[in-house]
């Protein structure tokens, strides 16, 4: 059974990383098995939630047979930098704030992104 | 304190082999590999008995295929060991083979690559949805990269596409590339784009394909009368993997960037005394941040630099005269061990239409999957 990676807030996503008590370091999504710059493991590491806004640091438009959509990577204002895909009628540029939001994707609760509105 | 293989007695490739790398094709990679370990036996005038120790790189075909094609040659009871460590499969076979030669356990050995490609699904072929916190598809991986160079450097569509032109161009002289077609900016820049702007001509073919070389020590050398003038002395073998960078970092370049200066510090040289360099050019942006990452060019100019002509054959250093990754193609396992081949014989003087001229010293370079690097230099004895 996959572990979820993301949880909605009363709408708003939150997503489910790990933090490192000994060092702070934070990834996404979570993983006990150790601390990448530190080796800590074990009940050093915490689950953590992280706010899904953060800023754009790269962005390619993908073709597939299936429709094509707007691939990106994402620096989190809480640290990881993770892949995620943009739905924005304006296409957002590299260094603009964006914010997670949850969707439908195939049946299922999603995360998209997009600029964020505030 | 830890030694270097320069610290250790000299090594010497001594012969080199290969069988035309092509598309997946029903062949036995017992038959091509024979060739490519033949054709190597051949360039060095040793039988194969002489060889002491083997060393496969392999990083899709299962459990050891090793046996199972070199006792086609007579099987003389040597050590054989299955090395796979991603892309840098082949060049970690070389390394393995120089070291056994280095430290005195052996006067001959030998490194070879072969592989077949591996049937597997599209790492991309679920929803989107599935892609955060995942890793990315190579060639999703690389066009966003390609994007974040842009909005740094400024680098152009044309600049970008000028890689792929030039390595097709190397290739079309490679008897041994798995693509020898001329291509133009047009038809690089061309639709359909795989990720981003990046279409098939930016992106290296995977197909099947083998190498081998042999290394040996000056007292085999000796002992065998073989010619001096032949033979390329393996200056530095540096071998790192990923650490932890900061954020925003670029870790394909941060990786490159250490193994390289590890072994230009190796081998006592600088980026500006290299005549010939075949880098890991499995999507074109990779070829312009790692001439950067090696001091070959100053950081934000590297595309501009390729696309001036400046590393064309002929120019301040050829890269990846072979075709590269992008041209000769990339069937894994046997491809660091081809990028010797392709080194050692430009040092030779014996590369025809595609010769840098005066060339002598090269450089060798291999990522494994963004977690491992191993870079090579080369000179002429």
């Amino acid at each position: 059974m996959k572990k979820p990676i993301f949880r909605l807030d009363n709408g708003t996503p939150r997503l489910l990383g790990t933090e490192c008590k000994s060092c702070q370091h934070r990834w996404f999504p979570a993983l006990s098995f150790g601390c990448e710059r530190c080796g800590a493991h074990g009940e050093e590491l915490i689950d953590r939630e992280f706010n899904g806004t953060g800023r754009l640091l790269s962005r390619v438009e993908v073709a597939e047979e299936t429709g094509s959509y707007t691939l990106a990577m994402i620096q989190l204002d809480d640290g990881p930098v993770l892949g995620g895909i943009i739905e924005d009628p304006d296409t957002p540029s590299a260094g603009d704030r964006l914010e997670a939001f949850g969707t439908t994707i195939d049946d299922k609760p999603g995360i998209r992104f997009r600029r964020c509105s505030g | 304190m830890a030694k270097t293989i320069k610290d250790m007695r000299p090594v010497y490739v001594i012969g080199i082999g290969l069988d035309r790398y092509q598309r997946y094709s029903e062949r036995s990679y017992i038959e091509f590999g024979l060739i490519a370990i033949r054709a190597a036996l051949a360039d060095a005038g040793i039988p194969w008995p002489e060889i002491e120790s083997f060393y496969l790189g392999t990083a899709m075909m299962g459990m050891g295929p090793g046996r199972a094609m070199i006792k086609h040659l007579g099987a003389t009871g040597i050590p054989i060991t299955q090395v796979e460590n991603a892309s840098a499969s082949g060049s970690t076979s070389f390394r393995q083979a120089c070291l056994d030669v280095a430290s005195g356990l052996t006067d001959i050995s030998m490194a070879a690559g072969v592989d077949k490609p591996a049937l597997i699904p599209r790492a991309d072929g679920g929803s989107p949805g599935d892609l955060i916190g995942k890793m990315l598809a190579p060639v999703h991986h690389f066009a966003l990269l390609a994007d974040q160079y842009r909005e740094q450097y400024g680098v152009t569509p044309e600049q970008l596409a000028a890689v792929a032109v030039k390595n097709h161009s190397n290739g079309s002289k490679n008897p041994f590339a798995q693509r020898q077609k001329i291509r133009t900016l047009e038809e690089v820049m061309a639709p359909p784009y795989l990720s981003g702007p990046l279409n098939r001509l930016h992106c290296c073919p995977i197909g099947e394909g083998a190498a081998a070389v042999i290394v040996a020590s000056e007292d085999a050398m000796e002992r065998l009368k073989l010619p001096t003038k032949r033979s390329i002395r393996v200056m530095a073998s540096a071998s790192r993997s990923e650490r932890l960078y900061e954020p925003g970092e670029n870790w394909d370049v941060a990786l490159t960037r250490e193994t390289t200066e590890q072994a230009y510090r190796e081998a006592g040289i600088t980026a500006n005394q290299l005549d010939v360099v075949e880098l890991h050019d499995a999507f074109t942006i990779e070829e312009i941040i790692y001439t950067e990452a090696m001091g070959l060019s100053e950081e934000g100019n590297g595309g501009r630099d390729i696309a001036a002509g400046e590393f064309d054959i002929g120019g301040r250093c050829a890269l990846s005269p072979s075709g590269g990754l992008l041209s000769m193609g990339h069937p894994i396992g046997p491809t660091g061990v081809g990028q010797i081949a392709e080194v050692v014989r430009q040092l030779r003087g014996e590369a025809g239409d595609r010769q840098q001229p005066g060339a002598n010293t090269g450089l060798t370079h291999m990522v494994g999957i963004g977690a491992v690097c191993l870079v090579h230099i080369l000179q002429c004895a």
